[in-house]
């Protein structure tokens, strides 16, 4: 019986195990035999002789096999098993909620960095027909409801004059959960008169509000508190009057 | 000179365990993210995020008053700004526990604040006994149904000794039913973090009505009223 063989038998009575562990156990046995022979053949011994030194000192290849059968118990093959199934079925089952956080991973991102993604007022004029707007300048106003923070980015002015022209302001949202959607519904109004807006465009992340306005008015982003039934004021917005024209 | 061998592969009790924990992990996430609602107090706290509210104090939670096909329970909750009355059922294809909450405002310059909820249970076709019943059945199948009323709410004055719940059930599809009158005295009221007196009462079911009028009026300890709120349809107080 040469060295392979002896590998082979053990293999042969080695039951439950996977081909990565049968292959990595032929490795182990081969490598053991080797070092022995190796320690052999430096002490004088011939190729045969160490061989036949070596497979006799490792013993009986069925006692080897059952060894190692009780090295590698079953139950823990299938606790993995089961863990295994249990991932992909989880994975499966929460997958659309998955992909949502993802996706408010992302809005989460935009609303942060790049807001002009979800609306502004360049945008919301050119898709309510109102072409070119006269003045837009980038803001900075943020505040807090709640776990969500609003802010404004960017106001405009358009044909703004003391009879009246159009404001516009352009906010974004976040949760300061990062893969939750912010929960707050936000209205902006004319300050002075209490004008609602007349157009908009966004979502729950971003939006922009076109609203009338006369000279020297400013606007107000409000949320609609249901307890007291009424708006309550989260910021008040100055807009750009002097460079009007 | 030993020969380089390859490496062992990990041990299976320790690969299991860590396979074990991927699934211990991926519903961690899930909770952190609120992908799926494990507990009521995870959903009641998600409503009160969707709606903007200060969190709200458990004061008493009871089974919803019928067998559903899904685990329910009835909640009254409350913070400084309002009082509530909640419901949620666990569905596990849908997320795990859905709710909905009902918000009456605190009235702080009022002796009490009182709100008033239902559930309703469909009444099954053979529990509707009447010479009609083919009629009814046809025409008010939406008002064919078992209400499940409470009134609930906390006392704003220290003044307050007494409530009295009066429930009045009318237009009745089946047979009439009485009228109703609780008195909730100090035994009945529900202690709050804050030291507020809360109070929840459920009343007896009525079936098949069309309208139910509640009214809750406070008394102080010489019998004398403090104030009468209408607490179904438009709530008012009564002056």
């Amino acid at each position: 019986m040469d060295r392979r063989q002896y590998t082979d038998r053990v293999l042969t009575s080695l039951r439950r195990v996977t081909a990565k562990e049968r292959e990595a156990i032929r490795q182990e046995l081969d490598g053991h035999m080797e070092d022995h022979m190796d320690a052999l053949r430096e002490l004088g011994y011939d190729e045969a002789l160490a061989e036949e030194r070596t497979i006799a000192a490792m013993g009986d290849p069925e006692e080897v096999g059952r060894e190692l059968n009780r090295q590698y118990p079953s139950r823990w093959l299938v606790v993995k098993w089961g863990a295994q199934g249990a991932a992909v079925l989880l994975m499966l089952f929460l997958l659309s909620g998955w992909w949502d956080v993802l996706d408010n991973l992302v809005c989460y991102a935009r609303a942060r960095l790049w807001p002009g993604t979800f609306a502004n007022v360049e945008w919301l004029a050119r898709e309510t027909g109102q072409g070119e707007v006269d003045v837009i300048e980038k803001t900075e106003q943020r505040a807090e409801l709640g776990t969500m923070t609003v802010r404004v980015w960017q106001v405009g002015l358009d044909q703004a004059s003391e009879r009246g022209g159009t404001a516009y302001v352009a906010f974004s949202c976040w949760d300061e959960e990062p893969w939750a959607e912010p929960p707050g519904y936000i209205e902006v109004y004319n300050d002075a008169d209490g004008a609602g807006a007349v157009q908009s465009m966004g979502g729950s992340w971003g939006r922009a509000y076109a609203v009338p306005a006369a000279y020297g008015d400013t606007l107000r982003v409000c949320w609609y508190d249901e307890l007291d039934h009424q708006y309550e004021t989260l910021l008040t917005v100055e807009l750009p009057w002097e460079e009007s024209p | 000179m030993k020969t380089k061998r390859p490496k062992l592969p990990m041990p299976r009790r320790r690969l299991a365990l860590l396979w074990l924990l991927v699934p211990c992990l991926l519903l961690l996430a899930a909770y952190i993210t609120d992908v799926y609602r494990f507990t009521p107090d995870q959903a009641q706290r998600l409503e009160e995020k969707r709606r903007l509210l200060e969190p709200m104090e458990v004061l008493w939670q009871g089974d919803v008053p019928w067998e559903q096909e899904v685990p329910a329970i009835a909640r009254f909750t409350a913070n400084e700004r309002a009082v509530g009355f909640s419901e949620y059922d666990f569905r596990w294809r849908a997320g795990g526990w859905q709710g909905f909450l009902s918000l009456t405002p605190r009235e702080n310059d009022r002796p009490f604040t009182a709100g008033c909820s239902w559930f309703e249970r469909q009444l099954e076709e053979g529990e509707v006994v009447s010479e009609k019943a083919p009629y009814l059945w046809e025409q008010y199948r939406s008002s064919l149904t078992e209400k499940f009323v409470y009134v609930y709410g906390c006392l704003e004055s220290p003044e307050v000794e007494e409530l009295v719940v009066e429930f009045e059930p009318s237009n009745f599809l089946l047979e009439p039913q009485p009228s109703l009158t609780v008195h909730l005295t100090a035994a009945d009221w529900i202690m709050g973090a804050d030291g507020t007196a809360y109070f929840v009462c459920p009343l007896e079911p009525c079936r098949a009505v069309q309208s139910i009028t509640c009214f809750v009026t406070a008394y102080d300890k010489d019998g004398r009223s403090l104030g009468t709120r209408c607490v179904t349809g438009m709530e008012h107080w009564v002056e």
